[in-house]
């Protein structure tokens, strides 16, 4: 598979027989020269004969090559890799391109753009190609996206998307791309088939090749979607099997970023403590990562759009390091903040969005009548329970007016109580925390949204009472355990004592028990469990390990349930001194419970309830430029949801309600920071990862047009001929003055002084 | 001074050498009083031992001293004081006409011959020539005058190199020829078989002559310089042989350099006082080079 380009210089190779001609030439025209006896000449020749021969035979095979190779070198000879493919028909082509579109892609340094440099690469790609040919192009995003999903021969058109496409906020895998690029490159038949890789050489996006990270399906943190039935959804990628590859598919990969990336960013922080109350101080710690050279930072934090706090923080090479603001005492409301880092090389990843959520009040409901409530009604309300009982009710929901009552507590809660057959399922999620105060049995529609209410984070306490029989509590799905039955212990009640399984726990965080003591209660009547379900797990124990308040996770939220009631007529435990304060432990945890997240990340398929809760109709949301964000139904595994298809833009949504007024925040969403770590992949790397050992990796572009030449057209051996000619011709040097190197003449090996005397010895010295 | 000498040698050379004298390193036999020891017991002012007295003893040399404390009749015997003869022995076979120089090698072992004859003729010693190739071709006896000098360089002027050489013949001959000691100088490049020259120049040796050797060789021969190959000629055979000299100028040096030591060690073993000449160095200062040195080493 060679042809020349300048084939006429092949009949230089006659050139060969030049040193033979000069051979035979030379021996007719042999000098003649007189010599006093030839006999030491010819016991000399007899010998050095062999080594003469031998000599003179490298000699002249060195020459004659060292002359075929300046001849073919002339002749510009090409290696053509893939003319057997053009022999049987394979001229046109196929490209699939495989485009990394991250936002580390925008990486720039000094006059270096890597987004602009990758564009250039794909442009000369797809430039290159002649007419007939056909290119397809996937994005390599979180997941894929196909530009161009069959191969096309319309190239202006795909030249046309390529210059306007722009870099996303996303990570990047490149494993579910490549597959999609092979797979379009299957129907390409005879067709040669090229796969090119444009990335920028962070290590990152390689991971997904290997065997750990080869999940069959994408996991993006932000989606939340069920895969099996929402077309929307991303796709699920069959792991990376390099064997599969077709072996006719020539790879190529172009690894655009500098060499020693620098970048720093906030990776991730956290707020505390979780509830922040009215003018309760805070703090946030933010844990900052970083690529590079170890240098010094200026992290500043800006709440509601005024600068709150600045730091500087030193971070080693390659390292990273945390940074803590103090939060300041705010208002009630939600505000929006962000932490923000010096400008460096990626400027997407150096702001972190997030919402602070500051509460009043927090709204708990008590289901149950006045008499069962009475003691958890005081309990919530310590201060003013007595004097604030309104007649006049004041609930949110319409429907429940009838005998509801609002205690205005006086410290950070809001207590509303309604009678359990006035209870409807109407703002559930309006209540931080609802308690049953014998309120069961319920009708089943309050049940299922009780249920659902603690699907979604909400926190459900039971106290039983003397309503329920065991076999009331049998529909509910969301018990910790099923209770068997009410034992009764009439005059025998007698004291025990209660003890915390897991001091530590959420529910008991901020609580002063001294160690060594324990609280009592006496009860006379009380339930008795069965066998504990599923995620469930016993809070506070009486004597003999008897479980005295079980938890369940449900979904987001949990069901607490007492085996006394909230009144004097089983135990004495409203009287207990430690009642007050583990009601009110129970309501800050379930506030915890139902707090949003601070922040999200981008991604797809986002459902807004799993956000920010339930939305008013007609609510609408505006991005961080203040565009409307279409809102569509998801289907997820808990039914028909809304949420945003696409949620990439980083920054603080707002949302307004039909009423209208001010856009209120409703959520802060940040670019995933994996993609903040530039660690380098090295080009060796790259058949390691991939598994494809005929993988062809280039760093700039021009490498990879030089490595695509050699492709196509074939590898210009000129050059490294005329290399092998110069090292030819150094051996060829090297061994003809071997021949005649200059030795020691017998005269100075004898040593003949003026007398002629011989001092030396001819054998000494030769 | 006689034209013969005036081709080898300039008036200042020939003034330089008219100081120096050749010496034998052993008693030699001549036929005039000289500055050389003798064999013969004769009239000299030099003792050398007693003999008994035979009747027919000239009573003149009776030792009376002895005579009279033993009443013995000894003889004093006298160490006779001769006139040194010397044979120059020159080799004009055909590869003397060899030369890669200005000089060739016949050429320059005459200028050779021509400053030992001048030497030794200046001290009234005698000179006698054998100019042989494969046999002698000219001999002359020794005398002690210029004229015979003369006539002995023009006789080696007449005579150029040709013929093939057999010097070991050449040399016994020689050898049974010169009865009485004499010193016997060769010029030669001994292009011979080795072993039957040392065999030769031990004939020399037993016939109790001093002999000197002076090899003569071109720079050539011995380095072997040549620079292109070539097809080489020897100029006693006519044989030829085509070599590239950068290629076995090694080997040769080796072969030549053997081809040496097969005369040094024996004639070192014989006493014989063997010289390596090159044509390249002055011949007059070399001959004042090599007297004076043997000289020195005379005393």
């Amino acid at each position: 598979m060679w042809s020349f380009l300048n084939p006429l210089f092949l009949s230089a190779l006659a050139a060969a027989m030049i040193p033979l001609v000069l051979h035979l030439w030379q021996r007719q025209r042999i000098v003649i020269v007189p010599f006093s006896t030839v006999r030491f000449l010819k016991l000399a020749q007899k010998r050095s004969s062999n080594r003469m021969r031998l000599e003179n035979i490298l000699l002249w095979l060195l020459r004659t090559l060292i002359l075929l190779l300046l001849a073919l070198a002339f002749a510009m000879p090409i290696l053509r890799i893939t003319s057997f493919r053009q022999l049987v028909g394979a001229s046109r082509r196929d490209l699939a391109i495989v485009w990394d579109v991250s936002y580390s892609m925008d990486y720039v340094s000094g006059q270096k753009k890597v987004w602009a440099a990758s564009r250039d690469t794909v442009v000369a790609l797809i430039e290159g190609l002649r007419h007939g040919d056909r290119v397809c192009l996937f994005l390599a995003d979180d997941d894929v996206t196909p530009l161009i999903e069959q191969p096309t021969t319309d190239l202006e058109m795909v030249l046309s998307q390529v210059r306007a496409l722009e870099t996303g906020t996303t990570t990047s895998q490149l494993r579910p791309a490549v597959l999609a690029a092979l797979s379009a490159l299957k129907e390409s038949g005879k067709r040669e088939k090229e796969l090119f890789i444009i990335t920028d050489g962070q290590k990152l996006p390689w991971t997904s090749f290997s065997p750990i990270s080869g999940s069959t399906a994408v996991t993006n943190r932000t989606d939340r979607t069920d895969t099996t039935n929402n077309p929307m959804a991303p796709t699920a990628t069959p792991s990376w099997d390099a064997k599969s590859v077709d072996t006719d598919i020539s790879i190529f990969t172009v690894l655009l970023g500098v060499s020693s990336p620098d970048n720093a960013a906030p990776l991730n922080l956290d707020i505390q403590p979780t509830l922040l109350m009215r003018d309760t101080p805070g703090q946030i710690s933010v844990d900052l990562g970083h690529t590079g050279p170890e240098q010094t930072l200026t992290v500043s934090l800006t709440i509601d759009e005024q600068a709150a706090s600045q730091r500087s923080v030193t971070l080693g090479k390659d390292g990273g390091a945390p940074c803590v603001f103090a939060l300041p005492p705010l208002t009630p409301g939600t505000h929006p903040a962000r932490i923000e880092t010096s400008p460096d090389g990626i400027a997407l990843d150096n702001i972190f969005y997030f919402l602070l959520r500051v509460h009043e009040k927090l709204p708990v409901l008590c289901v149950g009548t006045e008499t069962d409530a009475f003691f958890l009604l005081h309990a919530l309300n310590p201060g003013g329970a007595a004097t604030t009982v309104a007649s006049a009710t004041t609930v949110a929901s319409a429907t429940t007016v009838a005998s509801a009552t609002t205690v205005a507590s006086a410290t950070t809660m809001n207590v509303q109580r309604v009678d359990p057959e006035a209870f409807t399922a109407d703002r559930l999620s309006d209540y931080a925390c609802i308690f049953l105060c014998n309120a069961l049995p319920l009708a089943g529609q309050a049940m299922l949204a009780l249920e659902q209410y603690a699907q979604h984070g909400g926190v459900v306490v039971i106290f039983p009472g003397d309503r329920a029989t065991p076999a009331d509590y049998a529909n509910w799905t969301c018990l910790p355990a099923m209770p068997k039955a009410i034992i009764d212990f009439g005059a025998d009640a007698q004291r025990q004592a209660l003890r915390l399984v897991k001091r530590g726990d959420a529910i008991f965080q901020g609580m002063n028990i001294p160690p060594g003591t324990y609280p009592s209660v006496a009860a006379t009547r009380e339930l008795q469990w069965g066998k504990l379900g599923a995620e469930s797990d016993v809070v506070i124990t009486s004597d003999n390990d008897v479980p005295f308040l079980l938890r369940r996770k449900a979904g987001k939220g949990c069901v607490l349930f007492f085996s006394v009631s909230a009144d004097r007529r089983w135990s004495n435990l409203p009287l207990s001194p430690f009642f007050l304060p583990l009601v009110h432990q129970i309501v800050h945890y379930s506030a915890g419970q139902e707090q949003s997240e601070p922040f999200i990340w981008t991604g797809r398929n986002l459902a807004l309830t799993e956000i920010m809760g339930a939305l008013p109709p007609k609510t609408e949301l505006f991005d961080p430029t203040g565009r409307p964000v279409p809102l569509r139904p998801l289907k997820t595994g808990q039914g028909n949801l809304l949420g945003i298809e696409t949620c990439s833009r980083p920054g603080i949504y707002t949302s307004q309600s039909a009423a209208g007024g001010q856009p209120e925040p409703a959520f802060a969403v940040n670019v995933m920071r994996s993609e903040s770590d530039l660690t380098r992949l090295g080009t060796a790397d790259v058949p390691t990862l991939t598994g494809l050992s005929a993988i062809r990796v280039a760093e700039s572009k021009d490498d990879l047009m030089q490595l695509v030449k050699e492709l196509r057209i074939g590898r210009p051996l000129a050059e490294p001929l005329l290399w092998l000619v110069l090292l030819l011709s150094i051996a060829e040097l090297f061994l003809a003055n071997r021949a005649a190197r200059k030795t020691r003449t017998l005269t100075e090996q004898l040593k003949i002084d003026m007398t002629g005397h011989v001092k030396g010895t001819a054998a000494s010295g030769g | 001074m006689a034209t013969g000498i005036s081709n080898f040698l300039s008036p200042q050379e020939l003034h330089r050498l008219g100081r120096m004298t050749i010496q034998s390193r052993y008693v030699v036999e001549g036929t005039l009083s000289g500055r050389h020891r003798s064999h013969l017991k004769g009239a000299s002012s030099e003792f050398a031992d007693h003999r008994a007295y035979v009747p027919g003893d000239d009573p003149k040399h009776l030792d009376w001293k002895v005579l009279g404390r033993t009443d013995r009749y000894y003889i004093r015997r006298y160490e006779d004081e001769t006139n040194l003869r010397v044979y120059l022995v020159v080799d004009r076979s055909a590869s003397m006409g060899f030369t890669s120089g200005p000089v060739m090698k016949y050429r320059y072992a005459c200028q050779l011959a021509a400053a030992i004859g001048y030497v030794v003729v200046k001290v009234r010693d005698s000179v006698g020539l054998y100019l042989y190739s494969n046999r002698i071709d000219r001999q002359a006896g020794a005398r002690n005058s210029f004229a015979h000098l003369n006539n002995l360089l023009k006789s080696l002027t007449q005579n150029q190199p040709a013929a093939t050489t057999q010097t070991a013949k050449t040399l016994h001959q020689i050898a049974e020829a010169v009865r009485r000691r004499a010193l016997i100088v060769l010029f030669s490049d001994l292009l011979d078989d080795p072993p039957e020259i040392i065999r030769a120049l031990a004939h020399f040796r037993k016939q109790h002559h001093d002999v000197i050797v002076f090899h003569i060789l071109d720079p050539a021969e011995l380095d072997f310089t040549f620079k292109q190959a070539a097809q080489f000629v020897d100029l006693e055979t006519g044989e030829t042989i085509v070599a590239d000299p950068r290629g076995m100028a090694d080997a040769y040096r080796k072969v030549f350099g053997e081809f040496l030591e097969q005369y040094r060690k024996p004639c070192a073993e014989m006493n014989i006082d063997y010289r390596l000449v090159k044509t390249d160095q002055d011949a007059a200062m070399f001959v004042r080079s090599f007297l004076e040195e043997r000289k020195r080493l005379s005393k």
